[in-house]
């Protein structure tokens, strides 16, 4: 678990930082079944999630919203869950390696849209490529303030 | 066919036939590796999906991430059944099986969608398995496969900074390429261009030279 040199992302203040324990970390949290760090070039890290497709239910259930996986997505309360989740998580790592700000995508990755290859790697690169829109508009209030 | 009778190095050619042949009956093949311990080769089935959820959740963090890319915890009902429930033609996995039946290592390729003569490989090694040559023999013998099957080159998606992983491509055959990013880097390898016969006499040279050795054993139920 030490001495690992992944570099994945370097941020806009020269740190280089490794997504791999955060991931892990986020991924451990029973509703999340992905959860892809972002932040190169940028000052912070930011993740998108996905709501774990078994278990989503569950949570809908448990505050009483409806199982929508993309009116879930919206939810002020699922994401105050997920929020809770990830404050947890950054609680085990260095200030740099926290996950500030996150969204929550309304829909699992998949190999028909390319998200996932035949052997069900993530297309790193591919994800953040398609989703750019979504990760920027994590940066965009702070650049504004 | 299979059920020929033994096979030992004098019939590398009914061994290779027997191996790339009908997936129904697949062949086992015993591997020697280089600090002597012998693993049997063969390919998945859908039996091995508890064994294959049990070697995965034995996976360090570190060797789930890099086979998946993602932060992968444990593989669902459905991923058990995709990665155990293969064709043996357009997607072939060899399991390295260890002597109390445990699985040690695994070698995938899937056929791609837009190139029939191109198929993904992923390989994953045991954590204290690795660096012994046994990611080394599976891919070889994936290719092998492949090859039977019509693949004549492989692309391998993987964080940047696995040399091993690259080592391991790199010996296989000539390697491209494709992509570098977001710290990941994809590559193609062309598979070596003979057939499965010398290929494995090239496995074999490898034994010579320390890597492993590949040592053919009778087909299951003709043990005497």
């Amino acid at each position: 678990m030490t001495g690992r040199k992944k570099d994945l992302i370097i941020t806009s203040s020269g740190k280089n930082v490794t997504p791999v324990d955060i991931e892990n970390a986020l991924r451990e949290t029973r509703w999340i079944s992905e959860a892809v760090v972002y932040g190169d070039r940028k000052p912070y890290l930011v993740c998108m999630v996905t709501l774990d497709p078994d278990e989503a239910p569950k949570l809908a259930q448990q505050l009483g919203v409806s199982a929508d996986m993309t009116s879930m997505a919206r939810d002020a309360s699922v994401r105050e869950v997920i929020q809770a989740a990830i404050d947890n998580a950054n609680t085990r790592f260095a200030r740099i390696e926290q996950v500030k700000r996150f969204v929550i995508l309304d829909h699992n990755l998949t190999q028909a849209a390319g998200e996932l290859t035949p052997t069900f790697k993530t297309k790193r690169a591919f994800v953040y490529e398609r989703y750019a829109n979504v990760f920027n508009a994590l940066y965009e209030d702070e650049a504004r303030s | 066919m299979t059920g020929s009778g033994g096979v030992n190095d004098a019939s590398l050619g009914r061994h290779d036939q027997a191996l790339v042949g009908a997936p129904a009956h697949p062949r086992e093949i015993v591997v020697t590796l280089r600090d002597g311990s012998r693993v049997t080769v063969r390919p998945i089935r859908p039996q091995d999906a508890a064994p294959l959820r049990a070697g995965f959740e034995r996976l360090s963090d570190e060797s789930r991430y890099r086979r998946f890319l993602s932060p992968m915890q444990e593989l669902s009902g459905p991923m058990l059944r995709y990665l155990t429930e293969v064709d043996h033609h357009d997607h072939e996995a060899l399991i390295a099986v260890g002597a109390d039946g445990t699985i040690l290592g695994v070698a995938r390729s899937v056929r791609s969608r837009s190139d029939p003569q191109v198929a993904e490989a992923a390989v994953t090694v045991a954590d204290d398995w690795q660096g012994r040559g046994l990611g080394t023999a599976l891919l070889g013998l994936l290719a092998e496969r492949a090859r039977a099957e019509g693949i004549s080159r492989f692309t391998a998606l993987m964080l940047a900074t696995n040399r091993n992983m690259l080592d391991l491509l790199e010996d296989l055959g000539p390697v491209r390429i494709l992509e570098r990013a977001s710290g990941t880097i994809e590559l193609e390898i062309t598979l070596p261009r003979r057939g499965a016969g010398p290929h494995l006499h090239e496995l074999l040279r490898g034994s010579a030279s320390g890597r492993y050795k590949v040592i053919a054993t009778p087909p299951e139920g003709l043990d005497s």
